[in-house]
């Protein structure tokens, strides 16, 4: 007991003795400094020999739960009138007299303190060595509530929140079978937070499966906060600005993701979950396309692929025309360019890198801003950024509607924002030295990358790896529910989604 | 290592913005957006001066300003500007270009070498003969509705095929086929300037007929209309025609024309047979009778048609007297149709043209009175 902060490794080989206070000291050793550890010790009139600690983390447990249903059928306890406590005492009072949900008895050290800092109660008693683990978790958690980045206007609104239970849950409530699996893993070696991985049996691709456990036993790291932690150790092509690894706070996405053969990751103290694998449309796929008419939800999707193709490539376009092929422009619309480009100090490429930037600082101090400031910041938006920059002539006209349309194609797709702010950049520096020639190679580029890129062994373009029309029919449209048969390729080895699953094969 | 790589090809992006010294890069307001440009014989020994019009981008009323330069090239006179103006001539907005006639007569092929040659400048370009003493002071006055002169020609002449058919609009990569192509003589616009109460504004006004590359006549707007019809390049416009008397007083609005040409020889004895299908629609009556009534309109039809055939006939015959260049496309048909006839021909083609017989096959379908129908009331009573 040298260091309490040498890692659990250090409390290994250290056993319970059979004296209550040694017990107590050993615990209130590893949590010196500590003082939300409390011990209660108690005694009963009726046998006063008997007596017992109780241990746990204050904020951590529900308090009337310990009161009512452990210490007060502990104190009201009197076994045998022999005098003498029965040589079972701890399992006696694990089965009789505790009215906990879930009790575990151990004489490890290292999971007496797993529990007691995840809110459950250890209960040491005289004479013995072994303890009892009594759950009696209860802390505040948020409530579930209407994600605000995956807002929808039709369709199931419930949220994850911190809680992994409460998050588990809310997905068992959709997919009411037993092939749900979840299998709970620990990450972060100071951390110690819980994970869950989840899956449903029969429809799970095996394989995903296989790689996606054995990178989680790959790496290590003191602590995981938010599931980014694991993603960014465990993601396929760790240097490429495409997601390979998708993430939501809705529990129908996952239910969703879950019945087309994808895995979950959950952690606890974050709502955010992990699917994998994952595919380059699913950037463009919103939950509420399946939830409103096919027609509708295909507009919607191929208006989120176009406003993409928008936010990457029409300022670099407009650069490459302007400044390389004028001739590519109709006479009317040189002649109005050039008007409005008159005594503008900079270059066109200088202008639009400039607006862009300060678009994204717009956007950015949008995002992190107390609610109330959002009319002042609109205000120097558009007056001031805009309308004034283009009085004074230090931006031309056309370049604030390029902007304009650019950022507002880019906040229409919001899962796949960093990607394509990178992509703007990259292929307007190609499209600025090099005119429509730079941005064809940056866009082949793009697709040589998109296509060889892959997500725990599927490709991310998988329907491109497809001729027929079953595969495109979650593509850029959405075809009705009658007709999409099967489950996307390779996700699944059963791709048939009327059948009823994993007990099946 | 991986490191080091990493390293190389970041270096190496970051040099492309540095090194590559963006090529081809040319903000729009570097250029002098030109529109159009004149070309007329040189003064100062110079064998060529230019006059450009081009897109003044600083003033709103006024968008436009010239610029006039001399070479001995039409490319060294281009190029010569730069010693004027810091801004570099950009050609691929251009939409006109305007010829002196005395350097027309001279020959235009070697006018149009730069101008088919040139990457910049587009083979949609709209040549036109000037009828001024200068081409360069067409481009010098203001245009009908305040915009370039060289977009207002293009677009004159545009509207002019659809509505008017009274001018010939063809682009240089026609006229380079027109040039080049066996039995087949070049025409080019006119343009000159119409002075009224109102002011003086370029106005696009008959045709110039070539022989070879070298212009020989011109026809008047009537005349280009007739010669139009037998190009088959009818697309619209009006047909005067006169109906109980000599005063032209019904318009036909034509709707659609279809020409075809046959041809027929015996020995030196070349015959054309021009069909022409044109619909109509009665477009208006300044006559005293009724014209919408069965008689009525089969009169109109039959002067329509003969007003046709006078009008063709008339032009074709002073165009085989006054110019013998075959403009109509005499010998392209014999060309397609009877090339070992054609070979035979061929090198006295201009001569042989003259004595071509033809005959013209009118037909007129008037396919409705417009809103109208009937007589104005007025005229009817007095009728």
């Amino acid at each position: 007991m040298e260091t309490t902060g040498a890692g659990t490794e250090s409390w290994g080989g250290n056993l319970f003795t059979r004296n209550l206070e040694d017990n107590i000291t050993k615990i209130q050793n590893i949590f010196r400094n500590d003082n939300t550890l409390i011990v209660r010790r108690l005694e009963t009139r009726a046998e006063p020999k008997l007596r017992y600690a109780l241990i746990y983390c204050d904020g951590m447990v529900n308090n009337k739960l310990t009161n009512e249903d452990i210490i007060r059928p502990l104190l009201e306890f009197a076994p045998a009138k022999s005098g003498r406590a029965p040589a079972d005492l701890v399992d006696v009072i694990a089965a009789q007299v505790t009215l906990s949900d879930s009790v575990e008895k151990t004489q490890d050290i290292n999971q007496v303190i797993q529990a007691i800092v995840y809110g459950d109660s250890a209960l040491f008693t005289e004479g013995f060595c072994e303890a009892l683990i009594l759950n009696t978790k209860g802390w505040n958690t948020r409530s579930i509530s209407e994600p605000e980045n995956e807002k929808i206007l039709r369709g199931p609104r419930e949220g994850f929140c911190e809680a992994l239970m409460t998050n588990l849950s809310l997905v068992r409530r959709r997919l009411r079978t037993p092939d749900l699996k979840m299998e709970f893993q620990t990450f972060g070696t100071r951390s110690q937070t819980k994970g869950c991985v989840c899956y449903l049996d029969g429809l799970v691709n095996r394989d995903v499966l296989e790689e996606l456990k054995k990178r989680l036993n790959a790496f290590s790291i003191d602590g995981t906060l938010d599931v980014n932690y694991i993603n960014e150790f465990i993601r396929d092509a760790p240097y490429s600005p495409i997601k390979t690894i998708g993430s939501t706070e809705k529990p129908d996405v996952i239910a969703a993701k879950l019945l087309e053969g994808r895995v979950a990751l959950f952690l606890d103290g974050t709502p955010v979950v992990l699917t994998v694998p994952h595919l380059f449309i699913e950037h463009f796929q919103s939950d509420e396309d399946y939830y409103v008419n096919y027609y509708f939800a295909s507009i919607g999707r191929l208006l989120r692929l176009l406003a993409f193709f928008i936010s990457t490539s029409v300022p670099a376009i407009y650069v490459a025309l302007t400044t390389f092929h004028q001739e590519m422009l109709p006479t009317s619309l040189v002649i109005s360019i050039s008007m409005a480009r008159n005594g503008v100090p900079f270059p066109t490429v200088v202008e639009a890198m400039l607006m862009l930037v300060v678009f994204e600082m717009l956007r950015e101090s949008g995002a992190r801003m107390p609610g109330m400031m959002g009319q002042a910041l609109s205000i120097v938006g558009a007056l001031v950024i805009g309308q004034a920059a283009v009085q004074a002539k230090i931006v031309s006209a056309p370049m604030i509607i390029i902007v304009a349309l650019t950022g507002i194609a880019g906040l229409m797709v919001p899962r796949i924002k960093g990607t394509s702010i990178l992509l703007r950049f990259g292929l307007l520096v190609m499209a600025s030295s090099l005119g429509l020639y730079g941005y064809m190679f940056g866009m082949l580029g793009l697709m040589v990358h998109l296509y060889s890129v892959s997500s725990f062994g599927i490709p991310i373009m998988n329907s491109a790896y497809s001729t027929t029309t079953q595969d495109k029919k979650d593509f850029s449209s959405r075809a009705p529910w009658f007709m999409m048969d099967k489950r996307p390729k390779f996700l699944s080895p059963n791709r048939t989604r009327k059948s009823s699953g994993g007990n099946v094969s | 290592m991986k490191c080091r790589k990493l390293l190389c090809v970041f270096l190496l992006t970051l040099c492309l913005p540095f090194l590559s010294g963006c090529w081809n890069y040319r903000e729009l307001d570097s250029l002098n957006m030109v529109s159009a440009f004149a070309i007329d014989p040189g003064t100062q020994g110079h064998s060529y001066h230019l006059t450009f019009e081009f897109l003044d981008a600083t003033s709103q009323a006024q968008p436009s300003k010239t610029m006039e330069t001399e070479g001995d090239t039409i490319f060294d006179a281009i190029r010569n500007a730069t010693a004027i103006s810091q801004k570099k001539l950009y050609f691929s907005s251009c939409k006109t270009v305007i010829v002196n006639q005395d350097l027309a007569r001279k020959g235009i092929c070697a006018l149009f070498d730069f101008i088919l040659r040139d990457a910049e400048l587009r083979l949609t370009l709209l040549p036109l003969i000037s009828k001024e003493k200068t081409a360069g002071e067409i481009l010098q006055h203001e245009s009908q509705s305040s915009q370039l002169i060289g977009l207002e020609l293009a677009k004159v002449l545009e509207q002019d095929s659809i509505y008017l058919a009274k001018a010939h609009r063809v682009p240089i990569f026609d006229a380079y086929s027109m040039l080049h192509q066996p039995g087949m003589s070049l025409t080019l616009p006119f343009v000159e300037i119409n002075s009224s109460k109102s002011g003086k504004v370029p106005m696009v006004d008959g045709t110039a007929v070539f022989r070879d590359d070298k212009m020989v006549g011109s026809l008047d707007p009537e005349e280009t209309q007739y010669f139009l019809y037998v190009r088959n390049e009818i697309k619209g416009g009006l047909l005067l025609t006169a109906v109980n008397g000599s005063k032209k007083n019904v318009s036909l609005e034509i709707l659609g024309s279809h020409t075809t040409l046959s041809s027929q020889t015996a020995g030196s004895r070349i015959s054309m047979q021009i069909s022409i299908h044109t619909k109509s629609e009665f477009g208006e009556n300044q006559s005293v009778k009724d014209l919408i009534t069965q008689a009525g309109l089969s009169e109109v039809q039959q002067c329509a048609e003969k007003t046709l055939r006078e009008g063709i006939t008339d032009v074709i015959k002073r165009v085989q007297s006054d110019y013998e260049s075959d403009i109509f496309g005499f010998g392209k048909e014999l060309h397609e149709n009877t090339p070992v006839y054609w070979n035979k021909v061929k090198n006295d083609w201009n001569h042989k043209f003259t004595s071509v017989e033809f005959t013209v096959e009118p037909q007129m379908i008037i396919q409705g009175s417009a809103t109208a129908r009937g007589n104005n009331k007025a005229v009817d009573q007095n009728g």
